[in-house]
């Protein structure tokens, strides 16, 4: 459509005496060219703005573990030492503070870094795949319940 | 005494801006001054360095770019140390994004590596097929037909006259799956879609949030390891670099020469300093936070 009307334009301007090729660009060069407006909206805004956007997260993170990551009662105490166990046993940091523990065999399991993956691999993962089962059945009994006619909410009804 | 008690219970409600400027201190002096705390690699980045490590010379590798800017620092060290990896190896990679900022991360990653550290062929090394819209639509359509849905590359070239693509018909003659994502659509849509129905192996580099929703699939072995956040991205350039140094499994002479680049240029690693400096600040907050509440509490109950 954008080729038409430049056509048409070319055509006045040579109407009017004047000497004007019309060029044509392929598919998608304005991201493979190297000085496109395209690449320049895209690293100089696109980029900036939603790094900065991402990056404000650590600090929002940091603010919010502050005020609200408490010991309330049983299950946040679990959840809080797991936090501060993934958090210092997923960075270098983490397995520099307790390296020694690799020099004794029976403390070992000790090392940070064995403790976050362990966390990772067992009680995350067993609670990630029961969310998972648990999205899937609630698929299931929604879809029955629409195809039944039990739910009516969709169109309106209660 | 009751003035320190005092001044606890008030820690409580603490300035936020004095704790965003804590954390902005704390992340910029290690960027500044590096700590250069030695990097220890997890079960999950060998399984999957193993898998794609284990792969013969001629096999062809499809890596598909599902992040944007604001996620590159994470994704963007595993694609380099990825493309490192496999071109060490002399493996062919077809690169394919199913974000639409993800070709502009995918043309970056493949100018440094495949172009200016390795100095291989577009068309006959590497490919880049762009972006096309449709998500998961896109997977299930090159289960079926790469021409039918890429039929130009990023370049405009079609397809049919590119030399890698020539034994490529469908996903199913790719011999690995290689997914850099940061959300949706992403390595779950990988392995539904193309990993699973074709037995075509897939393994992924994620952002570290994403790393719970994807270990099931792990674990069930749908996907071999995760590459995950920059603390993956950095166990995966120390693997790459202690692979060229002790030169084990396959390695062609050109990794040899570019060792001291990769050694020299290892953005995720250089991040984890500060990483590791803003976890122990963060934990730090949580411990003052619950001594603060707990002094309060403790203050309020004698009234």
């Amino acid at each position: 459509m954008s080729k038409r009307y430049a056509q048409k334009v070319v055509n006045e301007l040579e109407d009017l005496g004047a000497t004007v090729t019309l060029g044509e660009l392929k598919w998608g060069s304005h991201v493979q060219g190297q000085n496109t407006y395209y690449r320049w909206v895209f690293y100089s805004f696109f980029t900036p703005l939603s790094a900065t956007m991402f990056a404000l997260l650590a600090f929002f993170v940091a603010s919010a573990s502050y005020r609200a990551f408490k010991i309330r009662n049983v299950e946040a105490t679990v959840l809080l030492l797991a936090g501060i166990l993934i958090m210092l046993g997923r960075v270098p940091l983490g397995a520099y503070l307790t390296a020694w523990t690799q020099n004794i065999s029976w403390l070992s399991w000790l090392h940070l870094p064995v403790i976050q993956e362990w966390i990772y691999q067992y009680p995350n993962a067993a609670g990630a795949r029961a969310i998972m089962i648990g999205i899937g059945l609630g698929i299931v009994g929604t879809s029955l319940r629409v195809i039944l006619g039990i739910e009516k909410s969709f169109m309106g009804g209660d | 005494m009751t003035k320190f008690t005092n001044f606890l219970g008030k820690l409580d409600s603490l300035d936020r801006r004095i704790i965003f400027l804590i954390i902005a201190v704390v992340v910029l002096i290690p960027l500044l001054v590096p700590l250069e705390l030695p990097v220890e690699t997890t079960q999950l980045t060998e399984d999957a360095f193993n898998a794609l490590d284990d792969l013969p010379q001629d096999a062809k590798v499809l890596l598909s770019f599902e992040y944007g800017p604001s996620t590159k620092p994470e994704i963007h060290p595993m694609a380099i140390s990825v493309l490192r990896h496999l071109f060490s190896k002399g493996n062919q990679v077809i690169v394919m994004c199913l974000w639409p900022d993800g070709l502009f991360m995918a043309n970056e990653a493949l100018e440094l590596v495949a172009r200016d550290e390795f100095g291989l062929t577009y068309g006959e090394d590497y490919v880049n097929l762009g972006y096309r819209p449709g998500n998961e639509a896109v997977i299930k359509g090159i289960t079926k037909s790469f021409e039918a849905n890429f039929s130009v590359d990023s370049k405009g070239v079609p397809i049919t006259t590119i030399p890698i693509m020539h034994d490529i018909q469908t996903a199913k003659d790719v011999d690995f799956i290689f997914s850099l994502s940061a959300g949706y659509p992403g390595a779950i849509e990988w392995v539904l879609y193309a990993g699973d129905p074709l037995q075509v192996p897939v393994s992924s580099g994620n952002t570290s949030i994403q790393v719970n929703q994807l270990l099931p699939y792990v674990k069930s072995g749908q996907m071999r390891g995760i590459v995950a956040g920059m603390p993956g991205a950095a166990e995966y350039e120390t693997l790459v670099i202690e692979k060229i140094m002790h030169r084990k499994g396959l390695l062609t002479e050109k990794a040899l020469t570019l060792l001291p680049n990769f050694q020299e240029r290892r953005n995720a690693t250089k991040f984890m300093d500060a990483q590791s400096i803003a976890h122990l600040v963060i934990v730090l907050f949580i411990i003052i936070g619950n001594i603060s509440y707990y002094v309060k509490r403790k203050n309020q109950r004698k009234y």
